[in-house]
């Protein structure tokens, strides 16, 4: 399957309530017990606002312009990790996971 | 073996819209979409392979431009296989955050059809094409 | 010395560079029709020229990327596109302009219908593009273009009322008689046709042709801070010569000649002979320079090697953009469409999109990983919004103003 079949996808918890859409894949090198290194999709972020995310403005390193960063950053507290083990379901563009909403992380880089 | 400058990172940030350059340093093209294996249970996707070319940045756009894109795409080729031009994973070299380069020559890429098609055919046949 | 050579021809193809055949219709036809009172938009339009190209030649710098592939990088798919592609159409239009403007000043010269130069000056633009090495076009069309001093020479042989000049510049009004829309939407001509985004390209992705790296910054800002001001000037040179010539026999400006004849009535025949090596110097490069922009900016996009660094042969696609952008302009200038309204509407849509093709760079400028130590300070970032802000308000009163005054009657 590819990137452009994930993003976009609307994701929905176990109560079936909206997690938000997916506009970034997270992955982790990982190594293979046959000694091969692969780059494992590991979470899914979904929700807030994509296009403050896209922009760059979920990192610590924007400066500006004023009120750029404040304002996408603001808007970027709203997005959630959802790993990949919590998937039960993927069917685009419906995305069903295991896990209650309120049991997500926010991405650790923004905010902080 | 591929060199990865972070263990962990997102697909915008070192994949997606990179540019790629080959073993010779000259540039191949760009990043247009990701391939993933097919998840199983157990076993979350893995990097496969990069994709570029019309066929893989139409579905990238989305919507009615991006599958006009792909149709002309996929006429423009000159293969009639119409899955997108693949860069195996195992063929990256390293990645960084200045760009992504690859262990092959970009003559032996798939993506480099279209362009070699462009040089044959059209300016190759303009008097002063080769400098 | 030599790094002062280097510098000193960098500032030098920077004033030819800047002016081209938007600025010389628009202030030969607002020098006649409204004095100086529109020198302030000329100030705005420089000023903000060289700030956005200095923000730009600044991320290629560093990067050492041409803008387009940062922006892509940076902004992902969809924005860039938009923004890929309203460049692209941009630069087609001007590139018919300019096409338009060469074939308007051999007319000059030769009596000869433009119709005529259209395709021949098409072709050469391609040819240049084609074989002539980027260097020697900068330079060569460049040094040429600076003949247009010959304006502020024929100022001080011309009646100038220079007391009255002065008082309209710094308390501009609209002058008696004259539509207050109309002053107002020649204020945006004069701004688009300083702030053209093929020069914004261009200056990028020539930096990037000639090797930019952090070293250049100092001077990339040179060319940008003290080369396209003194452009400015010479723009300004052009308005101000209209005003003792045109403006008192009401003589509007729809003929390129007419923008000559205040050098003609002051120099004569010697000076015309400058007038015309340095528009023909200034358009025909023009033309060369957003032909070349369109290949920067949609080979930049999609990946493709782009620039004239390659044989052509390897960098076939690009070329391919850059000989369709010819034929599309020069095909479009020989329907007949008077080229003097097609530069007022290049220059129009060129100010209404600058805030779509300056923000991306805004934005990327502020990325510290990218940039380092050259990320945007506070104060640039706060004239770099400032600026954003006034081009917001200029794009979104460009197209009403356009359809009010009737393109300026």
């Amino acid at each position: 399957m590819r990137t452009s079949e994930l993003i976009g996808c609307q994701v929905y918890d176990a109560d079936g309530q909206d997690v938000g859409a997916v506009h970034d894949l997270h992955f982790r090198l990982r190594l293979r017990p046959d000694g091969d290194r692969v780059c494992q999709l590991d979470a899914l972020e979904c929700g807030g606002i994509g296009f403050g995310h896209r922009l760059g403005y979920g990192e610590h390193a924007m400066r500006g312009p004023w009120p750029f960063p404040q304002l996408f950053r603001y808007l970027a507290r709203r997005s959630l990790i959802v790993p990949w083990s919590a998937v039960t379901s993927f069917d685009r563009p419906r995305i069903d996971i295991s896990v209650p909403r309120d049991q997500l992380r926010a991405p650790r880089k923004a905010g902080t | 073996m591929t060199r990865w400058e972070e263990d962990e990172f997102t697909a915008n940030d070192l994949l997606l819209d990179r540019e790629l350059i080959d073993c010779n340093g000259m540039p191949a093209g760009r990043v247009d979409d990701l391939e993933l294996s097919d998840p199983a249970p157990g076993e979350p996707p893995v990097l496969t392979a990069l994709l570029c070319g019309s066929t893989a940045f139409g579905p990238r756009l989305g919507g009615r431009l991006g599958t006009w894109w792909q149709a002309i795409g996929r006429r423009l080729r000159p293969v009639t296989d119409s899955y997108p031009n693949r860069i195996d994973a195992g063929l990256i070299d390293h990645v960084d955050r200045l760009e992504i380069t690859l262990l092959a020559a970009r003559e032996h890429l798939d993506s480099y059809r279209f362009r070699q098609w462009t040089e044959e055919k059209i300016i190759g046949r303009i008097p002063g094409s080769t400098g | 010395m030599k790094a002062v050579l280097s510098m000193t021809l960098g500032v030098m193809t920077a004033i030819g560079g800047f002016v081209d055949i938007g600025n010389l219709v628009t202030s030969g036809i607002t020098g006649a029709r409204f004095g100086m009172t529109l020198t302030w938009a000329v100030v705005v339009g420089t000023l903000g020229m060289a700030l956005f190209a200095e923000m730009a030649g600044r991320v290629t710098a560093v990067t050492r990327k041409p803008i387009f592939h940062v922006v892509r990088e940076r902004l992902g798919v969809r924005v860039s596109l938009v923004n890929a592609a309203a460049s692209t159409l941009l630069n087609l239009v001007t590139l018919a302009a300019e096409i338009g403007g060469v074939s308007l000043v051999l007319q000059m010269v030769t009596g000869i219908s433009y119709l005529i130069w259209v395709p021949l000056a098409g072709l050469a633009a391609w040819l240049v593009i084609w074989r002539m090495p980027f260097q020697w076009m900068e330079n060569v069309f460049g040094l040429l273009g600076l003949g247009m001093v010959v304006f502020v020479v024929a100022l001080f042989r011309l009646p100038t009322d220079w007391h009255a000049m002065w008082h309209q510049v710094i308390s501009p009004a609209v002058p008696a008689g004259q539509p207050a829309p109309t002053w107002w939407f020649y204020a945006v001509t004069l701004i688009g046709a300083c702030i053209v985004p093929y020069q914004v390209i261009f200056f990028s992705s020539g930096g990037r042709e000639e090797g930019w790296t952090s070293k250049s910054i100092t001077e990339m800002r040179v060319n940008a801070f003290i080369g396209f001001p003194l452009g400015g000037l010479l723009s300004l040179a052009i308005m101000a010569a209209a005003v003792p010539v045109l403006q008192p026999r009401s003589i509007g400006v729809s003929h390129l000649g007419q923008v000559a004849l205040p050098v003609a009535a002051a120099l004569g025949k010697a000076g015309l002979v400058f007038v015309f090596v340095s528009f023909f110097a200034a358009t025909f490069a023009a033309a060369a320079e957003s032909a070349l922009s369109s290949g920067y900016a949609v080979a930049q996009y999609m990946g493709w090697s782009w620039g004239k660094r390659h044989p052509p042969g390897a960098a076939a696609r690009f070329h391919l953009v850059c000989l369709a952008s010819v034929i599309a302009a020069t095909a479009f200038i020989l329907t007949t469409v008077d080229p003097v309204t097609v530069t007022i509407f290049a220059v129009v849509l060129g100010a209404a999109a600058v805030p779509l093709t300056y923000f991306p760079i805004l934005i990327v400028a502020n990325d510290a990983r990218l940039m380092g130590k050259r990320v945007n300070r506070r104060w640039s970032n706060a004239v770099g919004t400032f600026f954003l802000l006034i081009m917001v308000v200029v794009s979104v009163v460009s197209v009403p103003l356009l359809i009010i005054t009737k393109a300026g009657q």
